[in-house]
């Protein structure tokens, strides 16, 4: 496997301007680098940065100070169009135009990209469950889904970024989007960034998890890192006080996360506390962190 | 290029069919009117005017401030994804425009002559007033292009804003940049002329009315603009 980073986020900085005199700093001196073939989650809570950085990525939004690298070379607002033949996006479906069909946003993409997998197109269309002449306004959020997701596939990409592509979809859409996607991705080496905050429904699918507070990147592990690397203690009532080795609590479960169960373990028998221990979920270590 | 407009064309489609069928219903309504009027004898001459929409200045004003609208929360920015330059999108959308009004103009002259060649075989007594010649055309081209200038200058102005400032500031700037140079204008005026002391009368307020109707017709195609914008939620617009 290629070892250079597909993709390389140097010093971004980045700003929302609420009105002419006051900013929101979303950003500052942010780096990130993601390695070629792999699927990572971008986890955070609602304003921690996941929608700024996957925009900023694409060139949705400016950046200033920063250099976001794409196979070593720098992205800018002049040569952006060239690195977008090879990163796709999967946008919300209310940013579809409604009465363009499904089969015109075929046909203009095709005409977009400089490589377009027909087999693929051949598919998921044959997969897929509806006319594909009828209008998108016609189609139901799940059917737009599968549109989405065959004009963010078949132009070949070698980066994609999901940003929470299925928050109103049920969970049969979801099962057989995952599926697919993943299917593909895995055939091509395909890099993924998923932000999502389905978080169990994508546990099993990443290699990484990306998890970002307020503008920073507080960790960034695997699935079986995080279950090695952390314990979960669960108490009838939570301890008033910090517990050694503690990195997050979960108030709903009266529960805190340890990264050094032992020395945790220790504390709370000298503090007479009664604890059961338990492998954590991606979910309670989001929790926590967040 | 050509991609994209035939793209513009099939999003827009039904929004120009309907503008299209509403002004030709009432153009056609207007004359069945004057003709019923004139056959029961209360037209006083045997003249029928033929309501005809300057489609120019409307498309001329709205048109470069449909180029600006993008629409909120990223919604409007699915053709930013693409493989494509923002000034190809730009371009994209400015052609439209003229294709549109082209479109549009060319449908009611034409509708405008023969709905006027149909009445005067059927009733060769009538006249007709309000029939748009070539020159009108020409005058009504002239007007799209004389104003679709100024707000596609503002529109390239809002894209090199927004090297500084998010896109809604950088939108929202221009509007009050618009809304300023309106206000401005006439204010400007009265204190620059010897003769108004920075006092209203109700001759001074008839002249300024008198002399600046553009501007606070522009001033008023803004608030219609932003005002329909609001009534629709962006529904039609935003992906524009």
């Amino acid at each position: 496997m290629n070892t250079q980073a597909i993709l390389e986020i140097d010093g971004l900085s980045q700003a929302y301007s609420r009105n002419l005199f006051r900013k929101t700093q979303v950003f500052n001196d942010f780096s990130l680098s993601l390695e070629p073939g792999k699927i990572y989650a971008l986890l955070g809570r609602n304003g921690a940065g996941k929608t700024t950085l996957l925009n900023c990525i694409l060139g949705l939004l400016a950046y200033k100070p920063g250099e976001i690298r794409f196979k070593g070379e720098t992205m800018r607002p002049g040569n952006l169009h060239r690195f977008l033949q090879k990163i796709t996006s999967v946008p919300s479906p209310t940013e579809m135009f409604p009465t363009v069909s499904a089969n015109q946003y075929m046909d203009f993409f095709r005409k977009n990209y400089d490589n377009w997998d027909k087999e693929l197109e051949a598919r998921i269309r044959n997969m897929s469950d509806f006319d594909w002449t009828r209008q998108i306004k016609a189609l139901s959020t799940g059917q737009r889904m599968q549109v989405l997701q065959a004009l963010a596939l078949c132009p070949e990409p070698e980066l994609l970024l999901l940003d929470e592509p299925l928050g109103v979809t049920d969970p049969v859409v979801r099962k057989y989007f995952y599926k697919n996607l993943l299917s593909v991705v895995a055939e091509r080496e395909t890099t993924v960034i998923i932000a999502t905050h389905l978080i169990n429904e994508i546990a099993n699918l990443f290699d990484e998890a990306l998890f970002l507070k307020n503008g920073c990147l507080i960790m960034r592990k695997g699935m079986a890192e995080m279950q090695s690397d952390y314990q979960k203690f669960i108490f009838d009532k939570l301890p008033d006080v910090k517990i050694e080795g503690e990195v997050g609590r979960m108030i709903g479960d009266a529960a805190l996360l340890s990264e050094n169960p032992e020395k945790t373990e220790m504390d709370l028998q000298t503090r007479g506390l009664k604890f059961k221990q338990e492998t954590p979920s991606i979910e309670d270590v989001f929790e926590s962190f967040a | 290029m050509i991609e994209l407009i035939k793209l513009h064309f099939k999003n827009k489609q039904h929004s120009l069919i309907q503008i299209t069928l509403i002004l030709l219903s009432i153009m056609l309504l207007g004359v069945a009117i004057q003709l019923i009027s004139w056959k029961m004898g209360h037209l006083d001459t045997n003249t029928i005017k033929i309501p005809m929409f300057p489609v120019g200045p409307w498309i001329g004003t709205l048109g470069g401030l449909f180029v600006l609208a993008r629409g909120r929360n990223g919604e409007g920015k699915f053709l930013s994804r693409l493989p494509m330059t923002k000034y190809e999108v730009f371009l994209g959308k400015v052609i439209f425009l003229a294709i549109l009004y082209a479109v549009l103009a060319a449908t009611l002259f034409s509708a405008a002559w023969l709905i006027a060649g149909v009445v005067k075989l059927l009733y060769p007594s009538l006249h007709f007033s309000g029939i748009p010649t070539f020159q009108g055309l020409g005058q009504d081209s002239l007007s799209f292009l004389k104003l679709t200038a100024p707000f596609l200058f503002l529109a390239a102005l809002g894209f090199w804003l927004q090297k500084w400032f998010s896109s809604d500031t950088a939108r929202n700037l221009l509007v009050l940049g618009i809304l300023a140079i309106t206000i401005a204008i006439p204010i400007l005026t009265m204190l620059l002329s010897p003769n108004h002391l920075l006092i209203l009368t109700n001759n001074s307020i008839a002249r300024f009315f008198e002399r600046f109707h553009g501007p606070l017709l522009a001033g008023l195609d803004l608030a219609l603009f932003f005002g329909a914008m609001g009534l629709y939620r962006l529904r039609h617009f935003r992906n524009f």
